[in-house]
């Protein structure tokens, strides 16, 4: 299988924080790749720098075989690249298919002016991006929900309102920054699901940050260790459990 | 033509244009009529001929009602076969029942669920090909008994021929029937249920022009009877909601002027309308409560006809302004008839619908006849009896309390012999006949419990009654051999929460919440009110509040939460021996493996 994803010899920092330091690492077309490490190991650093929101002082990503060292988020978009968010970004007052639609934006050709008024082609083209929005609703099961304001859901719906807001815009690849983070075990249980059938049935690429360990180890193939900005391990879920880096920065040694 | 396949084809000569089929797909309402939907079965019945399906066939459908399950059901018909309908939540083991004793040798799954389910008894029954129509989550399955049902369809289509019937006999087998107290199978033919639907549509004037929604599974015979053969029959348009959790909207945006439904849902609607009122501001609480008790009072004085002017003009403000907003909320607004099986409505409740203007009539019957054999009339003001006989069928109460009956309906046991008595078919139900001739049924025989004092009652009775509080959802009465009766109540999450949050009660789960003191007070001044409806012997002195709810998929409840009384003696065997012993707290050990601490509280 070919590279969609090459992250090479990456450094990024802040003023004099370093939060992330000559990291490299692949991810294959068609895997779920885990980032994991433990807070402020630059994680999330890591993704905002691979969809183009930082711009890394050192190093190139290399994305569908096109390398750059920046990219504007929208051209991201435009190439296919879809994410989720740490803290949830949705609009709080739109109703959940409102804000699945907002994922299609890319598809619509209709100017702010004609979709705030609702004429011309906006209308039009709404209704033509309703039926990806629908299938979207309906594959995520929140068919009961779809008239309902974000703000009244709960916050295990409210991520999976987020995963379809990505998964509408029909990427390649999906960044999901810790897609589980407060559920119960449940809701952890579903998105799970989610996630592998995005994966095996409609073959789109994942990169997940997720602390989760016992969700990591089970549905990802290929899972990458940050420490300290630093990667420390790069592998399959076994290799990685086996490493005496990743149990020291998990378990805790004495510096 | 009194076959189902021949119902399609007469509806589809009568009535080309008219709606036979609504459901709701990815939000939108879509249609079939009734010459689209014959061809939908004829193209199913190409596909399903190509798959083997053949006369002697008998073929499982197993899952939610869905178009496609729909147009299988006369399509396997027109083929000679037999359909079994199998709930799509069934267990394992009930599935395998079912499997082995109808000898289906073909299922019709929904999706990945019932795919599994079956998987999970495949060595042991002997079905040769199970056709899916939902292939989500499947693709990594490797079994080669698996056919994709839109793979079958696809290699059909274009062939548009015309439904042949002409080897169908009235009296073939049209459906294989589960009766979950009975734990029995039981075959029903065309002409038996259709004629017995007829019988329905001409009592109650039903015609093409009403419009029915099917939300619960066909393999309830009585939802079977009152939806799917009643659209068959009069030629009305039958409507399916999109999933088991959007029907509140769903129900709403169709309207339907017929609604079946066991009493179940009808609590439910009472039980959303008072969690709603509950959770509603102060002002607005207040308002409410007045308003329904101005609207019992005037319903009272309707019964007795004394009702004045003023009367029906503060009725006609109390519709306006409070009840027909409510009743548009859970799609009531055009019901003529409503029906109801498996249980009666308490009076309060019974009464409630009545005034507002949803006409509920009772009904009774079970798989091997038909799905019914008596129901009430338009209009009845009684909420104690299911009815009256319908035509064609005799009832009669025996020595023991038991209903017989006697119909030209009926339907026979597959694996077993029927309980019959010189001619008369024992209902495995007692209860009593009124002088209006009107059928009061009581309970199951075997239900019946036997006090210490050897008097003996049937415990659905105290049960309905207790269960008519919007804060209990089930009620199980204990006492056989005892000198006192005990209950299990279990409240209600949704209405018991709005109302803990009214009163600012803290809790983090259902199990703490059912463990406060204030839900137990609660409950028990309910308990008192329903005790001085019955003699002292028949009064609970002693309740328990169970911690969970009953569960359908370990067995506890029907899926019409009907009580399932050995599953639950079986699994809370603890609170039984408790209460027993008239020991105060009880430590259960659950299914779920752990213990829990559960107090017997007095009610005096």
């Amino acid at each position: 299988m070919t590279d969609i994803l090459k992250v090479e010899n990456v450094t990024l920092q802040f003023g004099g924080v370093k939060a992330i330091t000559d990291i490299s690492f692949n991810v294959k077309e068609g895997e779920i790749c885990a980032v994991i490490g433990p807070n402020g190991a630059g994680k999330s650093s890591m993704l905002n720098v691979i969809n183009g929101v930082y711009l890394p002082q050192i190093g190139t990503v290399t994305y569908n075989g096109v390398e750059r060292r920046s990219i504007n988020p929208r051209d991201a978009a435009i190439a296919g690249m879809a994410r989720t968010f740490q803290n949830i970004a949705l609009f709080q007052g739109m109703t959940v298919l409102e804000n699945i639609m907002t994922g299609r934006n890319l598809f619509m050709k209709s100017t702010w002016l004609e979709q705030g008024l609702n004429i011309g082609r906006a209308r039009k083209e709404e209704q033509q991006n309703r039926l990806a929005v629908e299938k979207v609703i309906k594959f995520l099961q929140i068919e009961s929900i779809r008239k309902t304001p974000v703000s009244k859901l709960p916050y295990g719906l409210q991520k999976r309102v987020e995963l379809g807001r990505a998964l509408v815009a029909e990427p390649k690849i999906l960044l999901l920054d810790e897609p589980m983070a407060g559920m119960n075990l449940e809701e952890k249980a579903d998105m799970s699901c989610f996630i592998l059938e995005i994966n095996k049935e409609q073959g789109i690429t994942t990169v997940m940050i997720e602390h989760d360990m016992g969700v990591v180890m089970d549905i990802s193939d290929h899972v990458v260790v940050l420490d300290y900005g630093k990667k420390i391990g790069d592998g399959s879920p076994k290799e990685v459990m086996a490493n005496q880096d990743v149990i020291d920065a998990y378990l805790g040694v004495s510096h | 033509m009194a076959t189902i396949p021949g119902l399609v084809l007469s509806n589809k000569k009568s009535n080309p244009n008219a709606i036979a089929l609504r459901y709701k797909q990815l939000g939108i309402w879509n249609a079939y009529t009734w010459t689209e939907y014959a061809a939908e079965v004829s193209k199913t019945i190409e596909a399903f001929k190509s798959n083997s399906i053949g006369k002697g066939s008998v073929v499982g459908i197993y899952g939610n009602n869905v178009p496609k399950l729909i147009f299988s059901i006369s399509a396997i018909q027109a083929l000679g076969a037999i359909v079994v309908p199998i709930h799509p939540e069934s267990t394992k083991e009930e599935l395998k029942k079912i499997i082995l004793s109808s000898k289906a040798d073909f299922l019709i799954a929904e999706d990945q669920q019932q795919v599994d389910t079956y998987l999970g008894v495949a060595s042991e029954c002997s079905v040769k090909n199970v056709i899916y129509l939902d292939g989500r989550g499947l693709a990594s399955y490797d079994n080669s008994n698996l056919t994709s049902f839109d793979d079958l369809i696809s290699k059909v289509s274009g062939s548009n021929t015309e439904i042949d019937i002409n080897s169908l006999n009235d009296k073939d087998t049209a459906f294989y029937l589960y009766d979950e107290y009975e734990d029995n199978l039981y075959k029903v033919s065309h002409e038996a249920l259709v004629n017995n639907c007829k019988k329905i549509i001409e009592l109650n004037t039903l015609s093409a022009k009403d419009s029915v929604v099917s939300y619960l599974p066909l393999s309830i015979p009585t939802n079977l009877l009152f939806t799917y053969v009643t659209s068959m029959a009069s030629g009305m348009s039958l409507n399916l909601p999109e999933s088991n959790q959007t029907i509140e909207k769903d129900l709403q945006e169709i309207g339907p002027s017929i609604l079946y439904a066991p009493s179940f849902v009808f609590k439910h609607i009472i039980t959303s309308i008072s969690y709603r009122i509950e959770s509603a501001t102060q002002e607005n609480y207040d308002r409410y409560m007045k308003h329904y008790d101005s609207l019992m009072k005037i319903y009272d004085k309707e019964i007795k006809g004394e009702t004045s002017i003023i009367d029906t003009l503060t009725k006609t403000w109390l519709m306006l302004t409070t009840f027909a907003p409510a009743k548009n909320v859970f799609g009531l607004t055009n019901i003529k008839h409503a029906f109801v099986s498996d249980g009666v409505l308490s009076k309060v409740n019974f009464d409630f619908f009545h005034a507002i203007g949803v006409e509920i009539q009772h009904s009774f019957g079970q798989a091997v006849s038909c799905g019914c054999i008596s129901v009430q009339p338009d209009h009845s003001v009684s909420s104690e009896n299911v009815g009256s006989p319908m035509k064609g069928t005799e009832i009669k109460i025996n020595n023991n309390s038991e209903v017989l009956f006697k119909t030209d309906c009926l339907g026979d046991s597959v694996s077993g012999e029927l309980n019959i008595e010189d001619g008369w078919v024992n209902s495995g139900y007692v209860g009593s006949i009124e002088d209006s001739g009107a059928l009061i049924v009581e309970g199951r025989s075997d239900d019946i419990l036997t006090l210490k004092s050897g008097t003996k009652f049937s415990p659905e009775k105290i049960e309905n009654l207790i269960s008519c509080s919007p804060f209990i959802k089930s009620t199980v009465v204990i006492g056989s051999g005892q000198d006192s009766l005990s209950a299990i109540i279990v409240i209600d999450p949704n209405s018991v929460n709005s109302w803990a949050d009214r009163k600012n009660i803290r809790y983090t789960g259902y199990s703490e919440l059912a463990s406060k003191d204030e839900v137990r007070d609660l409950i028990r001044d309910h308990i008192k009110c329903v005790n001085e409806a019955f003699d002292s012997e028949l009064q609970i002195k002693r309740f328990v509040i169970l911690h969970r709810t009953l569960i359908m998929t370990e067995g506890e409840v029907t899926k019409t939460m009907g009580i399932l009384r050995n599953k639950i003696a079986t699994n809370l065997k603890d609170i039984y021996s408790a209460v027993e012993n008239k020991s105060d707290s009880i430590t259960l050990n659950d299914i779920d493996k752990l213990t829990y601490q559960l107090n017997v509280n007095k009610v005096m």
